[in-house]
């Protein structure tokens, strides 16, 4: 970037937090905690109604908690209204300012800080080159394509230079292959400036895609943090393992640090009692051949993916769903030997 | 975040501002004598309501005229409007810009220079001091909002109705009765009720052209504010208020709802034109 | 474009049209040759600029030009501000909005008539309003409060304008703001945007479009009004329409074709108003 600032960029904490949407009705956050720390990219990941926005807004300031604090770099932000927050967010609708170029709605934030012409100028300039829009200064809103509107609405809460970058399910809305540049824009921005970022979206690949940690968030609360392959590798809840889509969730029971069921018996450091394993589709392996290593398994129905096939499994009295590559043809009736590898399952309590 | 202490005593200064004048007229129509400097009327009565519905009075044959003229001049003038607004909203073509500007004339030049003028040549055909003269007068400024409100109602209209209607064997008359006016009958039911408000407010034009003949509820307000007789002009002016508000009752929540217009997340800076083109009648009426 | 659709178009709009020109254009055709002296179904008449030789040494008529521009120019000037005001103080207001907006539109429909009788009511010499300031102790009879109704500055009619006018102008910029204003304002905020520079730089620019169509409106009604100052106003000074009226009706037929003339004038200083207006809203980066 032309100016050689460096970024001044922060964590967030949410502590304890309580929050509802307007008078009246249950909290949707209750005791709401989560940690993003600074320079990473954490994704808020959660189904529609899970609070996600709402957590959102209570960091930005649109939105008052009932009880519990909201820190950024440490000190809390309660107190200060939403203008003085040092935050930027990109919303899901671009909310471009219908009545201004892209150049004066890029630059609106700097002329709010009251910066003058000149560098106003010179760092909109620099921002249009970073989301490669040079050319459009002067378009309004409403010429400009959904995708286009969308990485002006981005440059805009980014050139104030904010400490924390805020960005609710701003994808949504485009299409399948606007999403993905639009994603790598994104994460090649967020990485560059090394900026505290925090990603609310719905969408399980893009989280896993963009984020250096994921927070899985299931009524109101963080059901787990980490890296997005543990969520999936080792899911800290049945909740979140159904959430995350997982198609295996074989019952059964932990005896003495021994899972049975189904699919055999696997070591477990899990309590004895009810228990259920959940494995991934693509953890299973699945060969053709009937007498192969593994159990034996019954083709119920196959489905044809383009990139992988889908199969339905019966084993044992259950049914399995397991993913292969699209050359193996596997047909209804038809006998195989499926697998599950050592490490390739999670037992979960319950 | 939102305004808090002082805006409920400005809020009950607006409400008190808007409807004092309104109520004061209520008041002063069942007065019988309302002496200065009292602050409620000493004596009530009903009289100036007996004398405004008396049947042998010209009150209720003025209410008669003033409907019919304007329950006609809304029919015509929506039946001008519907043609003329499907042509500007449907259709480009060469001067429709010009055409636009000719219908918002009328709205901004005064109606006296227009009746003055034109006074002459209704007299030679016999138009003035009759109703259907008045009529013709009146359509003069509903015309052009007629049109405006139904001509944007058109460029929203989907001409694949219409279309589908004909594959089907429907005859024009029968496409236009059972698809293009139910289509329209939102932005129809606000032109009539504009256009009947327009005319039925109408003073300067009735005067002019109708001469002492026609009596239209506002020329009898006229003069009974000139008459002295407070109470009477006061009832009088709440029989001439009744259509108005009964209309704007209806169509409060067409023009201001938040479902009102398009609702895509864009702000849009402008007025949806057909509200707007609404809003400017109520205005000037 | 095809004969077909062509012919289509002009039978379409041949009624409109027959209205506005054949109407409105021939009265204002007519009004200016009836200035200019035609008579057209009389014999013996001549082409004269008499009628407006005979206005501009007119006192009467030069004292009337400056009310009726004074009046409408303040009346819109005034509703626009006040609308304005009005609409963000309604829109600010969460839980009565609805209900405000509502009440609001209760005065916009009733006739213009009517108006001036209340506001003859509430401030005349022995209306409520001079009923009031002798409740309170400031007045002790009707000659003690200032004169409004029928008095050389028009208070009265300014005021049955504004009554009138200002809930026009609110309503129609309350439309505007509905569409979408509150979340423009969250990401101005969050862009930094004070409470104020959020209302200057972004509530601002989305209304005053539609502020300043609305007034257009407002500035050529209350230039041509003829039945408010008729009621609440006096015959010295008066506003164009008026003159204009009582020329017409003179029973001096040589005074006649002034009242064409003023017809002309009317017309003329409405249509060159509006221009004026237009160009400044356009200035002020108030239209679209």
């Amino acid at each position: 970037m032309a100016d050689a600032v460096p970024q001044r960029s922060a964590d967030v904490r949410f502590d304890g937090v309580v929050a509802r949407y307007d008078r009246g009705g249950p909290p949707v956050l209750d005791g709401f905690g989560l940690t993003v720390d600074e320079g990473t990219l954490t994704s808020l990941l959660g189904p529609s109604g899970c609070g996600k926005t709402t957590a959102l807004r209570l960091l930005a300031g649109l939105l008052a908690p009932l009880a519990g604090d909201i820190l950024v770099g440490g000190r809390s932000v309660l107190a200060l209204p939403t203008h003085r927050r040092p935050l930027a967010v990109v919303f899901q609708q671009p909310l471009l300012f219908p009545h201004l170029d892209v150049t004066g709605n890029i630059g609106f934030g700097l002329r709010m800080q009251g910066l003058d012409r000149a560098t106003t100028r010179r760092r909109v300039a620099d921002m249009l080159d970073l989301v490669h829009l040079t050319g459009l200064e002067s378009r309004r809103p409403a010429q400009l394509s959904g995708g286009q509107e969308q990485r002006v609405a981005l440059a805009r809460a980014l050139v104030v230079r904010p400490s924390v970058l805020l960005l609710d399910e701003p994808l949504s809305q485009l299409d399948a292959g606007l999403q993905q540049e639009m994603r790598e824009l994104v994460r090649t921005v967020q990485r560059e400036l090394r900026l505290t970022t925090l990603f609310v979206t719905h969408d399980q690949e893009e989280a896993a895609a963009l984020s250096d940690r994921v927070a899985v968030m299931l009524d109101g609360r963080i059901a787990q943090h980490g890296p997005p392959q543990d969520l999936y590798e080792r899911p800290a809840s049945l909740s979140v393992a159904r959430f995350l889509g997982t198609a295996n969730l074989v019952p059964g029971v932990v005896r003495e640090g021994s899972w049975t069921g189904p699919l055999g018996r696997i070591a477990t450091g899990a309590p004895d009692g009810a228990a259920t394993l959940a494995v991934r589709q693509e953890s299973l392996v699945v060969d053709l051949d009937p007498d192969a290593d593994g159990l034996p398994a019954l083709v119920t129905d196959a489905r044809y993916r383009g990139t992988s096939w889908e199969l339905d499994l019966q084993v044992d009295g259950t049914v399995l769903h397991a993913v292969t590559a699209p050359t193996i043809k596997a047909a209804p009736g038809d006998l195989v030997r499926v697998r599950l590898p050592p490490g390739h399952g999670y037992v979960l309590p319950g | 975040m939102r305004r808090a202490v002082g805006a409920p005593l400005l809020v009950t200064g607006l409400v008190v501002a808007v409807l004092t004048p309104l109520v004061l007229l209520a008041v002063w129509a069942v007065t019988e004598t309302w002496r200065y400097p009292a602050l409620w009327p000493q004596a009530f009565d009903d009289r100036a309501l007996r004398v405004v519905t008396d049947p042998g009075s010209t009150i209720l044959p003025g209410l008669v005229t003033s409907a019919g003229i304007a329950a006609t001049v809304a029919v015509v003038s929506c039946a001008i409007g519907l043609a003329a607004g499907r042509a500007l909203g449907l259709h480009t073509f060469p001067g429709r810009g010009l055409v636009r500007f000719a219908l918002l004339a009328p709205v901004i030049v005064p109606g006296i220079t227009v009746s003055l003028g034109i006074q002459v040549v209704f007299i030679r055909y016999h138009l003035t001091d009759t109703v259907h003269g008045v009529v013709l007068a009146h359509l003069i400024p509903a015309t052009p909002y007629a049109t405006l409100v139904l001509a944007a109602a058109y460029t929203r209209l989907d001409t694949a109705f219409e279309d589908q209607a004909r594959v089907l064997g429907a005859g024009p008359l029968r496409v236009l009765l059972h698809v293009t006016l139910p289509a329209l009958r939102p932005a129809l039911t606000v032109a009539l009720m504009l256009t009947f408000l327009i005319s039925w407010n109408e003073y300067v034009l009735t005067l002019l052209i109708g001469g002492g003949s026609v009596s239209t509820l506002p020329l009898l307000l006229f003069s009974a504010i000139g008459s002295g007789d407070t109470s009477v002009a006061a009832a009088l002016a709440m029989v001439v208020s009744i259509p108005p508000l009964l209309f704007v009752g209806v169509t409060a929540r067409a023009l201001t709802g938040p479902g009102a217009g398009r609702n895509d997340g864009r702000a849009d800076p402008g007025m949806h034109p057909g509200a707007g083109a609404t809003l400017a009648g109520l205005g000037r009426a | 474009m095809n004969r077909r659709a062509g012919l289509r178009v002009a039978v379409l709009l041949a009624p409109a049209l027959l209205v506005v020109v054949g109407l409105f254009g021939a009265g204002l055709g007519l009004g200016l040759l009836q200035s200019l002296g035609y008579q057209p179904y009389l014999e013996g008449w001549s082409w004269t600029t008499a009628a407006y030789t005979g206005l501009i040494d007119d006192r009467a008529v030069r004292a009337s030009l400056v009310l009726t521009l004074r009046t409408s120019v303040l009346a819109t000037a005034g509703a626009a501000i006040l609308g304005l005001a009005v609409a963000m103080l309604v829109h600010s207001s969460r839980r009565g909005r609805r209900l405000l907006t509502a009440v609001l539109q209760v005065g916009l429909p009733v006739p213009h008539l009517v108006g001036a009788l209340s506001m003859s009511l509430m401030l005349s010499q022995s209306g409520l309003l001079s009923r009031l300031t002798y409740a309170i102790g400031l007045t002790t009879s009707p000659s003690d409060f200032p004169a409004l109704t029928e008095d050389r500055f028009g208070w009265a009619m300014l005021a049955e304008y504004l009554w009138k006018e200002t809930p026009f102008v609110a309503v129609v910029a309350l439309t505007a703001l509905a569409r979408g204003v509150a979340p423009l304002q969250d990401v101005a905020a969050t862009l930094g945007a004070s409470p104020w520079q959020r209302f200057r730089y972004v509530v601002l620019p989305l209304v005053t479009p539609a502020v300043g169509a609305a007034s257009v409106v407002v500035l050529a009604f209350t230039f041509g009004s003829y039945e408010v100052p008729a009621v609440l106003g006096r015959p010295y000074p008066a506003p164009l329409s008026v003159v204009a009226y009582q020329r017409f009706t003179d029973t001096d037929l040589t005074v006649r074709p002034q009242a064409f003339a003023l017809g002309v004038v009317l017309a003329v200083a409405v249509t060159a108003l509006v221009a004026v207006y237009l160009r400044l809203l356009d200035r002020l980066g108030a239209t679209r």
